[in-house]
């Protein structure tokens, strides 16, 4: 079975380099290396309307289709190549120390620092929130017409927060609460998240089961991965991230 | 006797406010939306010159519950719909020469015209008409669903389509009439770049023909129809109209 991914960081392969030892702990790898073809076009960062203009690029390529979709709380449409900066809220240092920007040309730079300069004025979650419920209606519709089974996966959204009952997948919601229970202090040490698709490698484990048997029942349940009770709490597993990161911060 | 309340949206096509500048003693308001007046119905119109279908559309979320008719006028789908609702009015992508020598720019203080520049200049480079068109298409699918859902008359208007253009939208889900391709006879009229003399883009004649229409649409029981202006519709065209207009400009 082929499995074409869209999304951001959850959905992203690649880890923030400046974990360049990591071996490749993401969900992807743990299915491919179960069999299946996985191909990931899913980029950190990113708006879901970027994950969509791919999807409706290349998902005609892959029997099977995971869709990850972002926060509302990024810019939509950032212009080509500037895409990953959907969600930059960070300061002028930290931007230029972010290794994208130092490799992007000088006048593409200057767009960037113009469209960040305005970006909270700009930033309307409830224009994006529409967005992202078209996107996930029409993804659904898209799969169904053309018999693709699909896995739907809305991190930062929960049971409530959207009308999903044009799914023709499972839905599964709340990943975000699940990464921030795994490790609720990172967000306080300021840095990037060593771990891949925001989860430790036990925890991608239990993503990609959880995937894989959705992809070949085809149901249509919508699971609070909050409360499945299949993920993995453990202060082990934490401290092995937490190394990681004091090693970086140095 | 059961009275219309209407609820309008919309851009400039639904905004009754004229331009200070060619308001003279004993102009009276020459809308569509007079017209409908005029015939009886009761009219809060929520229209504002310059502004996106976005804007209309968070408009019409908030206020459709208290109306039993909408008028939904969806505005040129290349304009800016993530303006802060302040600068609403600014939503076309100007060229910011052209947005520096508007009235309504020149009114605003420094600090904020600074503001309106730095939207539209990233606005134009973040310009993606692939996107702009998937969000007024379900902007216009939305409209047409929740109105039929709570049972309340709608017609939309959509000047800047063509018959072509139309494709994009979902028209075999109409739940009331809609009307399209009313720029032809904008320019026929008069031909205007940036400032209009005309109330909602047309001279007293054809915003009496119009506001007949609709008033004749909202009275009607038949199955909602598909009016492309340009062709079904009988505008009048006459250089006298075209002059009084021309005149006001000049002045």
């Amino acid at each position: 079975m082929n499995i074409g991914v869209f999304g951001d960081s959850f959905a992203f392969e690649m880890i923030h380099g400046s974990y360049p030892q990591a071996n490749n702990e993401s969900w992807m790898h743990i299915i491919r290396k179960s069999g299946y073809k996985v191909k990931s076009y899913a980029m950190g960062g990113t708006s879901t309307w970027f994950s969509y203009k791919l999807f409706l690029r290349f998902y005609h390529h892959y029997d099977q289709i995971v869709f990850c979709y972002s926060s509302p709380n990024r810019i939509p449409n950032m212009p080509e190549g500037l895409e990953s900066f959907s969600n930059f809220h960070g300061s002028e240092h930290q931007l230029n120390n972010n290794e994208i920007f130092q490799r992007l040309p000088d006048h593409t730079r200057n767009e960037l620092l113009t469209i960040l300069k305005v970006q909270p004025m700009m930033l309307d979650t409830q224009l994006n929130s529409f967005l992202v419920q078209n996107i996930f209606n029409s993804v659904n519709q898209i799969c169904k017409q053309n018999n693709k089974p699909i896995v739907n996966i809305l991190p930062f959204e929960n049971m409530d927060s959207m009308d999903y009952s044009a799914r023709t997948g499972d839905v599964f919601v709340d990943l975000l609460t699940v990464s921030c229970q795994e490790w609720p202090g990172l967000h306080k040490l300021g840095i990037p998240d060593p771990r891949y698709c925001h989860l430790s490698l036990e925890n991608n484990l239990v993503l990609s089961r959880l995937i894989t048997k959705s992809l070949e029942s085809r149901r249509r349940n919508i699971v609070d991965t909050v409360n499945c009770g299949d993920f993995i709490y453990n202060k082990k597993i934490t401290k092995r991230y937490e190394e990681m990161a004091y090693e970086r911060k140095g | 006797m059961f009275k219309l309340q209407v609820g309008v949206f919309g851009d400039s096509f639904a905004d009754r406010v004229m331009n200070p500048i060619y308001m003279h003693e004993g102009r009276k308001d020459e809308s569509w939306i007079q017209v409908l007046e005029d015939s009886g119905c009761n009219i809060e119109s929520y229209g504002m010159g310059g502004t996106s279908a976005w804007f209309s559309y968070e408009k019409f979320l908030q206020m459709h519950k208290y109306f039993n008719a909408i008028i939904f006028v969806v505005s040129h789908f290349g304009r800016i719909s993530c303006m802060p609702e302040e600068f609403a009015r600014y939503s076309t992508c100007y060229d910011p020469s052209t947005l520096c020598k508007s009235s309504t720019f020149l009114s605003l203080d420094h600090e904020k015209q600074n503001q309106v520049l730095d939207l539209v200049k990233a606005a134009n480079m973040m310009k993606n008409h692939t996107f702009d068109k998937f969000v007024v298409k379900h902007i216009y699918d939305d409209v047409n669903n929740i109105c039929r859902e709570k049972n309340i008359k709608l017609i939309t208007l959509l000047p800047f389509e063509t018959r072509n253009s139309m494709e994009k939208y979902n028209t075999r889900n109409l739940h009331g009439d809609c009307l399209f391709n009313l720029i032809p006879t904008v320019y026929k009229e008069l031909d205007v770049t940036h400032s209009d003399s005309r109330y909602c883009h047309l001279s007293e004649e054809n915003n009496k023909i119009l506001g007949n229409l609709m008033f004749e649409s909202l009275n009607s029981n038949k199955p909602p129809r598909l009016i492309d202006l340009s062709n079904d519709v009988n505008f009048v065209f006459h250089p006298s109209i075209t002059e009084r207009y021309e005149k006001m400009r000049t002045k």
